[in-house]
């Protein structure tokens, strides 16, 4: 069952289209990281996929077949938007009891348990909590509706390293614990390659790849040789990062088959889901997928 | 803990149809929106007790000089002259309680839906269970209503308090000063401050900026309505300078049973 389905969704605003086209199916059970640069379409996309906005053109679906914004599904997802909004004048307490009657099931237990197991006071207004724990009553209000996905935008920006290390727990013990699916965007690529096990990539409004993890490793690699023979190299694959020096090449490639044979002359490396990522949104969009100038790729650090 | 995550899995999976219920909403509201219920309360509570005393005495006043008995003699006109003289201002709170609707709409309406939108909470909201367009429905109804009936309340005291005013001729019918503030006309006028200013907080998504607008349009408002009412007022009384035999003098004319038939309330 897909847990989201997308049949060339599209969403504009004024002229300019914030989506276009996007076509991808994520199956249920999976944490699914949502990456690409600033201004690729990331919000609007999980907006879209929660009900938030409306769609311009195609269809989305979630949890196997319902439209987005529908009752059962409004039921069935639960939401962290961006900078964790929760009602700042409000105690914890009273946020639960909101959120409680915003739902048709809610978690009294779980959501008392969590919130003390992270020492956050009930009786605190939101206001005097820290950005983390704020985060952190956000992500247990949204668990708490045991919902069947879980879809999470940039909940890791405003947060500081330990902080994030604690809200990406709690939310890999929900999966492994209720078996909820995550959608999650995130400029962290450090974190989520620790964590994603399905990316879906977008560039520019449209989805440059929807794929599992492993797949997606074990379908590129790195091929290193003489820069004399990489354009007929380049001519023959599916190059996604091309990568000249004086006189060795490096191009990332897509290969059809993991076991194709390795050019004479040339090494493969396996990639990384970073340098993968890293390669895409640096290629530039779909339609023309330009070769940029050589930038050593990063082992680590985010977009 | 496993035990209740299936339990809450299995009620999941079910799915019912059927949306939650209204009666939800009450405490969601509540919580939320405790203040401006509570400062409406004793906005209202405070104008009430001394609209009430004073009306008391004004009254107590008004029933000596309509007691008095010949109307005509030297001493009952002494003695209205006197009540006009001494509650010469009581008619005067008039003006600044026509800047209650627009008080209201400002800090009670605008708010509302502007600082979801300020604040970003409305994509919290929104994505609950509940439904966001149940959502809005359930928030307006449930301060609006409560909004509603005070300001019912409030619109028969200030019609029996400014009584003795028209009838002893320091106010008329359809006085643009008092005609917002009475009987229906007074929830009509907080009710409708308080939908443009959901509405510009939905429109303007700031609360202080929404708040701005809807002061400046519900006064706006107000004193169109000021100008129409004089208008009327002025073509009102050329009609009955030329025609009228019936008419009923301004003044002392009006008796207190004809006030008293009720606050289906305007006087014309």
């Amino acid at each position: 069952m897909n847990i989201i389905e997308t049949v060339a969704l599209g969403k504009n605003y004024g002229r300019t289209w914030a989506l276009r086209d996007c076509t991808f199916a994520i199956p249920e059970g999976h944490l699914a990281a949502l990456v690409g640069p600033n201004g690729a379409g990331k919000t609007t996309l999980l907006h879209l996929l929660v009900g938030l906005t409306t769609a311009a053109a195609g269809t989305a679906t979630v949890l196997g077949g319902l439209p987005v914004g529908s009752r059962a599904a409004l039921d069935g997802i639960a939401f962290v938007a961006q900078d964790t909004p929760v009602y700042t004048n409000l105690t914890a307490a009273n946020m639960i009891r909101i959120a409680r009657n915003l739902n048709r099931s809610f978690d009294l237990a779980y959501a008392r348990a969590r919130l003390g197991e992270l020492d956050i006071p009930l009786d605190r207004k939101a206001a005097k909590l820290s950005g983390g724990m704020r985060a952190q009553l956000a992500l247990t209000l949204a668990l708490a509706r045991r919902p069947r996905l879980l879809v999470l935008d940039e909940p890791l920006a405003a947060l500081d390293p330990l902080a994030r290390h604690d809200f990406m727990g709690t939310v890999l013990a929900a999966v492994s614990e209720d078996g909820v699916s995550v959608l999650l965007s995130s400029h962290v690529l450090a974190e989520l390659e620790r964590v994603a096990d399905f990316l879906v990539l977008l560039t520019r409004g449209q989805v440059r790849v929807a794929a599992e993890v492993e797949d997606l490793v074990r379908s590129h690699r790195l091929l290193t040789g003489p820069a004399d023979s990489a354009d007929w190299i380049a001519g023959q694959l599916d190059v996604v990062q091309d990568q000249r020096a004086a006189a060795q090449a490096h191009l990332l490639v897509r290969a059809h088959d993991p076991d194709d044979p390795v050019p004479p002359g040339w090494e493969a490396h396996p990639v990384s889901m970073e340098e993968l990522v890293l390669a895409y949104l640096r290629s530039g969009s779909p339609a023309a997928p330009a070769p940029l100038p050589l930038k050593p790729t990063a082992s680590t650090g985010a977009a | 803990m496993t035990a209740l995550t299936l339990a809450t899995r299995q009620n999941n999976s079910a799915r019912p149809s059927r949306p939650l219920p209204w009666r939800r909403m009450v405490l969601v509201t509540w919580l939320q929106h405790q203040g401006t219920l509570t400062g409406v309360a004793v906005l209202f509570g405070a104008l009430a007790i001394y609209l009430g005393i004073e009306g008391l005495i004004i009254h107590h006043a008004w029933t000596v000089d309509m007691d008095c008995l010949p109307a005509s003699s030297a001493a009952c006109q002494a003695k209205a002259g006197s009540f006009a003289t001494q509650w010469h201002s009581g008619a005067t709170i008039a003006s600044p309680m026509q800047l209650l609707p627009a008080l209201l709409g400002a800090f009670a309406g605008a708010p509302m839906l502007a600082r979801e939108m300020e604040t970003g909470t409305f994509r919290y909201t929104w994505t609950q269970g509940f439904g966001r367009s149940r959502w809005i429905i359930a928030k307006l109804a449930l301060v609006g209503g409560p909004l509603a009936v005070i300001a019912g309340a409030f619109g028969i005291l200030t019609y029996w308090y400014f009584g003795p005013f028209v009838a002893e001729g320091q106010l008329i019918a359809l006085d643009p000063r008092t005609f917002a503030l009475e009987c229906l006309a007074f929830p009509g006028w907080v009710l409708a401050a308080f939908a443009i200013g959901a509405f510009a907080g939905m429109l303007i998504r700031r609360v202080v900026p929404a708040m701005a607008t809807t002061m400046a349009v519900v006064g706006g408002l107000g004193l169109a309505v000021g100008l129409y009412l004089r208008h009327c007022r002025a073509s009102r009384s050329m009609a009955t300078a030329s025609g009228g035999a019936t008419s009923q003098p301004a003044g002392t004319g009006h008796s207190r049973a004809s006030r008293a038939a009720g606050c289906s309330c305007w006087r014309y």
